[in-house]
């Protein structure tokens, strides 16, 4: 045997000792016991796992501030090292890479880094450095951080094993040359890995994993041994690098304090087990003993079945309390059976006298009364149920009513269809079960009427009542014969009859109500409402109508109009309020009757009057009306305000209207008024003026008819007087109008032709028949295609007129293929025609189409004689003048030609040359002339300048510097006395002279003399000119050269044996003329040519 | 031990021999590298426009040494010195390379300078200017056709006293060319105390001068001395227009910005500065038979007007450089560096374009131009720099 099996046993041997109650105590103290255990246990697990849980998060924060904190450590670094990459000193360090150690190294040694042992490097484009923080100086030739920069130009990253030999971050970062703008350098940045993070400690543990999950930086711990945080992603600039930074806390260390705290607790709680074990013996004891006293007493009282006994504890703590209450409460429980007791017994007396009082009750009910309970069974009855039964002694308590009634309809007391007594029963039987207080009426075979109801109390008891009602039957037949007369009275009455209540609810109409209304029958009225018959305005009409009725007690008496299918319908109605005996208002009754024909006429009078009003009071017009028996004049109020006046301003005689009379309208009017009144017209009117309260006239149509009694005799005049003064002003105008617009087409040189709608002849002006030399009595009333014949007869017959429709199909075509261009004038121009007779005109007919509603369109002629001439001698100036030049011309070319093709001898050069100059000279000579004579044109002698000149001096001038042909005598002078004056201007006066004096020595070859000779107020009429004559002895001109003498390059001599370039009279003519002079040129063909210039003359001042 | 001697001569008589056979039909090469890639830039265009026209005309006579052409072959540095370097050592390891143009930008030469006398390799300079460039170790392999930061300083300066002004900013760049620069100031001013000076650097690609320029006139400058090429002329030109005429300070310039089209670049503003500029040579002052002749060979080769042709100086000089080479080549009689760097030494009378060379190089003195050649001119309206008219 061992020891448990010892220990076993002797606690077995021990718990069987026990009492119940011990075993019990002791059980649950040892289930208590495992249950402490278990909770201390799930205890500690969870605050193992709270102390777990909380360090992880305190390293994760920490973690994440560290690694926050690296962050910007290195973002700041890296910052930096781009601004140091970016700065000129850097660049220009490229460009002198010797000697810039000298600035740049102590630059790169003093720069304040974040961490320790951090390099900054600047390289060349190789990655040779030239200046270094290292004291060793690195170089990154091969370094793929570098390779990677130069071939991007961007800023690169990697992890690299650096100079030292120990892991390090490179950052190379670019440097533009500024001259090229390109990377030619770079600067490197290397962070230890190793600087980056904080120390180890005991139980702290930092270090850095890449992307790769390799550690980068700091030591990794064992796992196993101590709590790691979370990894925390660490992204660095410029490039895509990411590192995760993680923190580690040694496990152990964490948990020691809560096993330490477990331990403790483990010692209380025994501790504490034991000492509630030694307390819990005692207090049982000292709890258990009254209890057991107080058991035993409440045996005794439930045996002996009366609270008589009492507990005799005589202690004074709480079991003395609670005996002392038991005591009590036995003492009152005896009270309360016998007050009980009493109660009972009272009650049940009370019950019996209150069952005696109803049967008494229902036994002196003279209608049969019944109960039946909830089972249907019969419970109280009286005598006269039992009578009306029939049944006699059938009827006892207890029977059911389907048993009563089953009986009933086998003895055939009541009146029940034969055959259908089962029907029957199931009626009543339904009625009965219902039992909603309906009156179900039976007849008796006796004859007799009976009225049962049925109620069914709260409790669920059926009160049956079962009353007599012969009597009233007979009553309410003999009503509803009464009612069938009163409803065949109002239905034959001729007009509409109604009774309303007070609510205006129909009670009853009469058939010709219902049929007005559309109801089938009158009975379908009751209940409705007006709004159910009539439209909702009418039906609104009524009630009010019905409302006022009852309010007034008044009867209501009214016509008015009802909006039926067929038209408006006129009625007339009577309401009138029913009251009952005592005077209070029941409702309405009323009736109407159609009155339409009645209210039209009455209406057609009224509106006859009415519109006469209107015509008078309205109507823009003066209305008069003359009662020549009384020899008064009604004047309407129009009458009077269209004159200025008031209304009390105006009598009613007739003077005041003649007296107003314009003294020349008078006869005029009253003339017109006679021949009326004679008889020899229907009505008179007339305009006249009319003389206005300012004195002011206006004009009045006066419209009139009289009225003639049966002798023929007029009685009365009556009529209107219309304001036409503006009618006049506008007529007035138009004839303004009509009258300058005629002054300007009978003054235009242009004809104009209008056509009307109808495209007749309508108008043609002065001009039109002058041009075209049409007759105008030959015009009237023709139509546009005689027109147009008419007007081809005055042509020739090569340029025929083509006729107006085929200048408007001209015209019609012309806009129509003009869509979308402009339309020139001269599509729209019509047709050039020439007249046959003497004038030979020249005619442009053109039409223009109008928009006027009277015209339809306008033909319009226009003289062009002139401008085609003008054209002409244009075209023909321009040929005459380039012949003119090409005569010369081809001289010149001709004989320079021949200089350049042949050799010639030196005389016959020279010959050739004179002809080339003299040929050259004319063309000179025709040239200035011509530009002369184009100048002397264009300004119009704006560029003279007059000047006062004595003639004869004038004259001497220009032949002292005449050059006279060679063997020829100068010409003769011969001028007056006195010295007469011209205002001329001097130098072109000269050349005039000088061009008439070579002409006649030009023409007259054979010699003769030349006669100048100043001709003096020649006759009387020419008094205010003074004429220069220069006339020779030479060829003399034929009338028709002498016609043509003035016109540009004509020369009288065609045989060119006299020079000249047929310009210079035409200068002289034009000159002449802008002095207002003219040229005066009579010749003799054979004897002489003389000129004379007229000049106006100069007076004195 | 004299049988080896010998034996060692004869060996290299005829490795000489048998590589000049092989090198007769081989041209001689000249490497130019210079900023090509330096926008608006057309410095390295000309200096390449000049060596081409004078390689075409030596090649033109029968090339050098007996028949041999010459080539050019041409790198770009883009104004980076340490592209330069890298563009040197590559021509150094050609053989056939004879000698190495420079560009335009003293940085850059001044850094190639060093490496050439290393590599014993021939760095020709027809532009930088910056004085320490030539300045090697003996033997020194580099040698120029061009101005010196002292002589143009001393161009300047002098200028700039005879306009009587006393107190002038000295706006430098942060680089060699800008420290040879202040060092040449410096040196005058030790001669002339009277000229004061306030010395203001920018940094390379700098673009905004208005701080610098209000510094300057803060100072109470009467002119600016400029030390700079187009790039940062045309801002501070226009920046200066932007004043009223009377605060405008005159600028006498460097001939860094004569690099680009200058005139066209600074368009308006141009016209509204005081804007004179230190010159060696410029066509539209000189008129002699050679002038005439290379203004025709350029109309023929390049096909414009020599009006056309800006940043005139580069070309001149290098085409008197080119010449010269050519010259030393053919007395050295052979293509190794080191012996025709010995005869460039040696050269005697030759009359060029930009002037008559007397000896052009001696073993002390490696600048074929002097102090007379300078001269002050001003752009005229074909954007090419007139000499101004003394008085």
């Amino acid at each position: 045997m061992n020891l448990y099996q010892k220990i076993h046993q002797k606690l077995k041997t021990r718990y069987l000792a026990f009492s119940l109650r011990g075993k019990i105590s002791f059980a649950l103290i040892a289930i208590v016991s495992i249950l402490c255990g278990l909770v201390m246990l799930a205890s500690y697990a969870s605050t193992h796992y709270l102390v777990l849980n909380y360090t992880y998060e305190l390293l994760n924060s920490k973690a994440k501030l560290e690694q926050r904190e690296l962050e910007i450590k290195l973002s700041t670094e890296i910052q930096s090292a781009t601004e140091f990459a970016s700065n000129f000193i850097t660049a220009n360090a490229l460009a002198d890479t010797h000697e810039s150690e000298l600035y740049l190294v102590p630059f790169l040694k003093h720069q304040n880094h974040a961490f320790a042992n951090t390099g900054l490097t600047v390289v060349d484009y190789r990655g040779r450095a030239i200046a270094s923080s290292f004291q060793q100086t690195p170089n990154y030739g091969s370094d793929v951080a570098f390779k990677n920069m130069m071939q991007s130009g961007k800023a690169q990253t990697r992890i690299e094993k650096s100079v030292n030999g120990q892991s390090a971050l490179v950052i190379v970062l670019p440097v533009y040359y500024r001259l090229t703008n390109e990377v030619e350098g770079g600067v490197v940045l290397e962070i230890p890995f190793k600087s980056m993070l904080l120390q180890n400690t005991k139980n702290n543990f930092h270090w850095l994993v890449d992307s790769n999950g390799k550690v980068v930086a700091g030591q990794q711990p064992d796992f196993s041994k101590v709590i790691v945080s979370a990894e925390h992603n660490m992204q660095l600039p410029i490039s895509g690098l990411t590192f995760k930074y993680l923190l580690a806390h040694d496990r152990d260390e964490a948990l020691s304090k809560i096993d330490t705290l477990l331990y403790g607790y483990l010692g209380i709680g025994l501790a504490a087990i034991f000492v509630l074990l030694v307390f819990a013996k005692v207090s049982a004891r000292y709890i258990s003993k009254p209890l057991e006293y107080l058991s035993r007493v409440a045996h005794e009282i439930t045996s002996s079945g009366r609270p008589q006994s009492r507990i005799d504890i005589d202690s004074k703590d709480e079991y003395g309390a609670l005996a002392e209450a038991f005591n009590t409460m036995f003492a009152r429980l005896g009270d309360v059976y016998e007050d009980l007791d009493a109660r009972v017994q009272a009650r049940t007396s009370e019950l019996e006298s209150a069952r005696n009082l109803l049967n008494e009750a229902v036994r002196s009910v003279t209608h049969g009364f019944c109960i039946f309970d909830q089972q249907d069974k019969l419970l109280i009855f009286n005598e006269a149920y039992k009578q009306y039964s029939t049944l006699g002694d059938f009827i006892v308590v207890g029977r059911s009513y389907e048993e009563i009634l089953t009986k009933v309809a086998e003895v055939n007391t009541f009146v029940v269809k034969i055959g259908a007594e089962d029907d029957w029963v199931r009626e009543r039987m339904i009625h009965h079960l219902k039992a909603d207080a309906t009156p179900y009426e039976l007849q008796r075979l006796d004859g007799r009427w009976f009225m049962a109801q049925e109620i069914r109390s709260p409790s669920g008891y059926v009160i049956g009542t079962r009353i007599e009602i012969t009597e009233l039957k007979k009553l309410t037949d003999a009503l509803t014969q009464r009612e069938l007369y009163l409803r065949a009275t109002l239905d034959n009455l001729p007009f509409l009859f109604w009774l309303k209540d007070k609510d205006s609810h129909f009670l009853a109409v009469n058939k010709t109500f219902s049929d007005a209304c559309g109801l089938a029958k009158p009975e379908d009225a009751s209940g409705k409402t007006d709004y159910d018959i009539w439209p909702g305005e009418l039906a609104a009409q009524y009630i009010a109508d019905d409302s006022e009725v009852m309010a007034s007690m008044h009867e209501k008496h009214v016509e008015e109009p009802m909006n039926a299918t067929y038209g408006t319908t006129w009625v007339e109605t009577y309401k009138k309020p029913v009251m009952t005996r005592d005077g209070k208002v029941m409702g309405t009754v009323g009736f109407s009757r159609d009155i339409s024909d009645r209210k039209r006429t009455e209406l057609a009078l009224a509106e006859a009057e009415l519109r006469w009003s209107m015509a008078v009071r309205g109507a823009n017009d003066g209305i008069w009306d003359w009662n020549l028996k009384t020899d008064k004049v009604y004047y309407s109020e129009r009458w009077k305000t269209m004159l200025g006046y008031e209304q009390d301003e105006v009598s009613d005689s007739p003077d005041e209207w003649k007296s107003r009379i314009h003294p020349d309208d008078c006869d005029r009017i009253f003339k017109l008024i006679n021949e009326h009144l004679e008889g020899n017209s229907e009505f008179y009117s007339g305009e006249h003026r009319l003389r206005c309260k300012d004195g002011s006239y206006k004009w009045i149509l006066t419209r009139g008819k009289a009225l003639f009694d049966e002798a023929g005799k007029a009685i009365r005049i009556s009529g209107s007087h219309t304001d036409i003064s503006e009618k006049k002003v506008s007529e007035d105008i138009i004839i303004d109008r009509t009258q300058q617009l005629d002054a300007i087409f009978a003054l235009s040189a242009d004809g104009f032709v209008s056509f009307d709608q109808n495209h007749c002849f309508k108008y043609a002006n002065p001009a039109f028949y002058q041009l075209t030399n049409i007759d105008a009595a030959k015009l009237t009333g023709v139509n546009e295609d005689e027109f147009s014949s008419l007007l081809a007869q005055q042509c020739k017959e090569n340029s025929r007129f083509s006729g107006i429709s085929a200048l408007r199909e001209k015209r019609s075509i012309a806009i129509g293929d003009a869509d979308d261009k402009a339309i020139t004038r001269e599509e729209l121009d019509g047709q050039v025609i020439e007249l046959a007779d003497a004038s030979n005109r020249l005619l442009e007919v053109s039409l223009r189409l109008s928009k006027a509603s009277t015209v339809s369109e306008i033909l319009y002629v226009r003289d062009v004689t002139y401008e085609v001439e003008v054209s002409r001698i244009k075209s023909e100036f321009l040929s005459t003048a380039a012949h003119e030049l090409r005569t010369p011309m081809s001289s010149i070319f001709g004989y320079s030609e021949l200089l350049l093709t042949r050799k010639f001898s030196v005389e016959q050069q020279h010959n050739i040359y004179q002809v080339i100059h003299k040929q050259a000279a004319l063309v000179s000579e025709i040239l200035n002339e011509l530009l002369d004579l184009q100048r002397i044109e264009s300004r119009r002698g704006k560029d003279f300048v007059f000047t006062r000149l004595d003639v004869a001096n004038l004259i001497g001038e220009t032949v002292a510097m005449f050059k006279v042909p060679d063997g020829r005598a100068v010409p003769v002078i011969s001028a007056s006395a006195d010295s007469c004056f011209i205002k001329a201007d001097r130098s072109k006066m000269i050349q005039v002279i000088n061009n008439v004096l070579s002409n006649a020595y030009k023409y007259s070859p054979d010699g003769g003399a030349v006669l100048i000779e100043v001709i003096d107020h020649a006759d009387s009429t020419n008094s205010s000119f003074i004429g220069i004559k220069i006339q020779d002895h030479g060829l003399g001109m034929t009338p028709e050269q002498l016609a043509r003498v003035c016109e540009r390059f004509y020369r009288a001599d065609t045989s060119c044996a006299v020079s000249g370039t047929g310009l210079g009279m035409s200068i002289v003519k034009e000159i002449v003329e802008l002095h207002n002079g003219y040229v005066d040129i009579s010749s003799q063909h054979g004897t002489g040519t003389t000129v004379t210039l007229w000049l106006p003359v100069s007076s004195a001042n | 031990m004299n049988l080896i001697k010998y034996a060692a001569l004869v060996f290299f008589a005829l490795s000489t021999g048998l590589a000049s056979a092989a090198d007769a039909s081989r041209p001689v090469v000249i490497g130019l590298s210079a900023e090509f890639g330096v926008k608006n830039s057309i410095a390295a265009q000309s200096i390449e426009k000049g060596i081409l026209l004078a390689i075409d005309e030596i090649n033109a006579g029968g090339g050098v040494l007996g028949g041999r052409k010459l080539k050019l072959e041409t790198r770009d540095d883009r104004g980076v010195p340490a592209r330069g370097e890298d563009n040197l050592k590559e021509f150094a390891a050609n053989p056939d390379v004879i000698a190495v143009f420079s560009g335009r930008f003293s940085p850059v030469t001044i850094e190639l300078a060093p490496l050439a006398n290393q590599l014993e390799l021939l760095l020709l300079c027809p532009w930088s200017a910056a004085d320490a460039i030539t300045r090697q170790p003996s033997p020194n392999y580099v040698f120029r056709l061009s101005m010196t930061d002292t002589w143009a300083m001393e161009a300047m300066l002098d200028y700039a006293r005879s306009r009587s002004f006393k107190q002038v900013a000295l706006l430098l760049p942060n680089t060699a060319w800008g420290r040879s620069s202040e060092a040449a100031f410096l040196q005058y001013q030790k001669k002339h105390h009277k000229i004061h000076h306030v010395t203001l650097k920018y940094n390379w690609g700098e673009t905004d001068f208005r701080e610098k320029i209000q510094e300057a006139m803060d100072f109470g400058s009467d002119a600016i001395i400029l030390v700079s090429n187009e790039a940062e002329g045309v801002p501070i030109v226009q920046h200066i227009a932007e004043f009223s005429p009377d605060k405008r300070l005159p600028i006498i310039s460097h001939w860094g910005i004569t690099g680009g089209d200058f005139a066209k670049m600074a368009g308006n503003a141009l016209q509204s500065t005081d804007l004179t500029v230190v010159q060696t040579f410029t066509f539209n002052d000189a008129s002699s038979e050679k002038t005439k002749e290379v203004a025709r060979n350029v109309e023929r080769l390049l096909g414009h007007d020599i009006k056309q042709l800006h940043a005139q100086v580069g070309f001149a000089h290098a085409y008197d450089l080119t010449h010269l080479l050519a010259l030393a080549i053919n007395k050295s009689g052979s293509s190794d560096r080191s012996a025709v760097r010995d005869a460039l030494e040696q050269l005697g009378l030759y009359k060029g374009l930009v002037r008559t060379y007397n000896r052009p190089f001696t073993k002390s003195d490696h600048e074929a131009l002097d102090k007379s050649q300078l001269f002050i001119g001003r752009f005229d309206k074909f954007g090419n720099v007139q000499k101004i008219n003394e008085k």
